[in-house]
């Protein structure tokens, strides 16, 4: 899709409300062209990645059927589903953080490149590098050089994101549809801290679970039990939905 | 005695240029002495150009004449001679960084002292270093082995005479099949009319767009039959192909697989589109010392 303005933009999300909102790294000279050849790549920024889920091991992997609540690795055999939720707590985070901005100086001190950090809204940051000129015109090749590089620098980052000169990013600002957090821009690392305040949500809510666990959400020590609802912050009852721990029944402001 | 930097490195020059001010297309340019010349050089003669009277003449007749061969095999033995000959003639690291300027990279010298010792340092700015030197492969040139700093690659000389080899063997690539081009080409159709060549491959380099297939097996095959150029060229459009078959991770379809490809075009006898080339190949050598047996008294 592509707009001609902001207003434009604006008007339609807010009448077509999306689930995910991304823009894309590249710039083109007609980025409203249907065929991507025709679109006339100029140059990307570029981008990386990194997921605190990729970072620490042995995070808690919570694995469930969502329609019985059945607990267990593998797929439910009644009802061939499966639900799986990820225990990222602040401590894997902050490893993330910590690789992140470990990746942000050597961007500056290494290769004189400028990155802006971002929360992605999920489990992880996002480094922005704007590139222009020659920078934006790198391709894949030379991109994966650059990875590289930082990965010898012992830095986590994921591969993929990077050498991806097409690559959609989340607009900052905008919500993570798999959470409710809001994707935001950090300054220094102090600034973040993982909680349900990243969510963008106030007041109450009636929270249904499908699964009986007890299990630690957004820094937050809860025991779910399946059917019984349960009275919890919105964003923490947002969230939990759309990881597919269960349903919201009801919301006070 | 001290030359201009184009007369001891003459893949410098702008070939059209040198051409124009003769007056001559690149055919005329290979006759009489710097036929000769030439003719020695691929015989294995190895001198500076400068010995030479006119030695981007010379050197541009060298070219137009491997230009103008239909034959991957001998650039490919013919063309590290040259490179290295022009490497060992670089005697000082400002003679190096003219060079590279020369080709296009914008490189500064640093003298530095450490440890009591002086040495010299090549800096080069890293997105033109990214630019020029992925394309190479060279894990001796890879970022992650390099000193960077501040968006500054450094190089140290080892480094920085592997980074000219390859400036200096892409220009000379470059400057061939410009010429080849100009001369109308023995492109890549005039190599498919090769009688060493299966039918299913001339077959399928006959035809004026490649599906991937289709590029995987014909660029598999140049590239095992050393025709490297042209094996680049068909797998353009595949840089992931490329990269793989570059790499030596891709073999020769079979065959079987050609026929349920679609694109095996007839019962050749054979077990891969190799076999029967390598046989055609061996049966027009033996023909050839037959032949030539025959003409002796």
């Amino acid at each position: 899709m592509a707009f001609r303005d902001a207003t434009e933009l604006i008007e339609t999300i807010s009448t077509k409300v999306p689930r995910h909102l991304y823009y894309s790294s590249a710039r083109y000279a007609y980025p409203a062209a249907k065929d991507m050849e025709e679109k006339g790549w100029l140059g990307s920024d570029m981008l990386f990645d990194v997921d605190a889920d990729h970072i620490c091991q042995n995070i808690r992997k919570i694995s469930f059927c969502p329609s019985c609540g059945e607990v267990g690795d593998s797929t439910c055999p009644i009802h061939g589903q499966t639900t799986e939720f990820f225990e990222i707590d602040e401590q894997c985070l902050r490893k993330a953080s910590e690789n992140t901005w470990k990746l942000v100086e050597v961007l500056r001190e290494d290769l004189g490149l400028e990155g802006k950090v971002y929360f992605s809204g999920n489990r992880g940051f996002h480094v922005h590098v704007e590139c222009r000129g020659n920078c934006g015109r790198l391709g894949p090749d030379e991109r994966r050089e650059v990875v590289s590089y930082i990965v010898g620098k012992g830095i986590m980052v994921d591969q993929q994101v990077t050498v991806d000169i097409r690559r959609l990013t989340r607009i900052p600002g905008s919500l993570h549809g798999k959470s409710g957090l809001i994707v935001f821009n950090l300054t220094s690392p102090e600034h973040f801290s993982y909680g349900p305040h990243l969510s963008p949500f106030s007041g109450v809510s009636v929270f249904v679970p499908f699964v009986s666990v007890n299990l630690k959400v957004l820094e937050t020590n809860l025991n779910l039990r399946r059917n019984s609802a349960m009275k919890v912050e919105t964003g923490l009852a947002v969230h939990m939905s759309l990881k597919g721990l269960g349903k919201v029944m009801a919301h006070v402001k | 005695m001290e030359f201009p930097l184009r007369s001891k490195f003459p893949f410098l020059m702008d070939w059209r240029k040198v051409l124009e001010e003769l007056g001559i297309s690149p055919g005329e340019l290979l006759t009489g002495e710097l036929k000769e010349q030439v003719e020695r050089r691929l015989r294995g003669e190895s001198i500076p150009y400068t010995n030479y009277r006119y030695p981007e003449r010379t050197f541009l007749a060298f070219l137009i004449l491997l230009a103008g061969v239909d034959d991957d095999q001998l650039r490919n033995e013919i063309l590290p001679k040259e490179v290295s000959m022009f490497v060992s003639a670089i005697k000082s690291s400002e003679e190096l960084i003219q060079l590279m300027r020369g080709l296009g990279l914008e490189a500064e010298l640093s003298h530095e002292k450490r440890n009591n010792a002086e040495f010299d340092v090549i800096l080069v700015q890293l997105i033109p270093y990214l630019t020029e030197t992925s394309k190479f492969r060279d894990e001796l040139l890879s970022l992650r082995s390099l000193q960077v700093r501040k968006g500054v690659v450094r190089l140290d000389q080892p480094v920085a005479s592997k980074l000219i080899e390859h400036l200096i063997r892409e220009r000379i690539s470059s400057l061939i099949n410009d010429i080849r081009k100009e001369m109308g080409g023995s492109s890549i159709h005039s190599i498919s009319k090769n009688e060493r060549f299966p039918p299913c491959i001339i077959e399928v380099n006959s035809k004026d767009q490649l599906n991937e297939i289709e590029a995987s097996a014909l660029g598999t095959f140049l590239a095992n039959v050393n025709l490297w150029s042209e094996a680049e060229r068909v797998l353009r459009a595949y840089s992931e192909l490329q990269t793989k078959i570059g790499s030596g991770r891709y073999i020769i379809y079979s065959c079987k697989r050609m026929k349920e490809l679609g694109l095996c075009v007839n019962d050749c006898g054979t077990e891969n589109p190799l076999q029967y080339y390598f046989s055609q190949r061996m049966r027009r050598g033996s023909e050839g010392r037959h032949s030539r047996s025959q003409g002796s008294p």
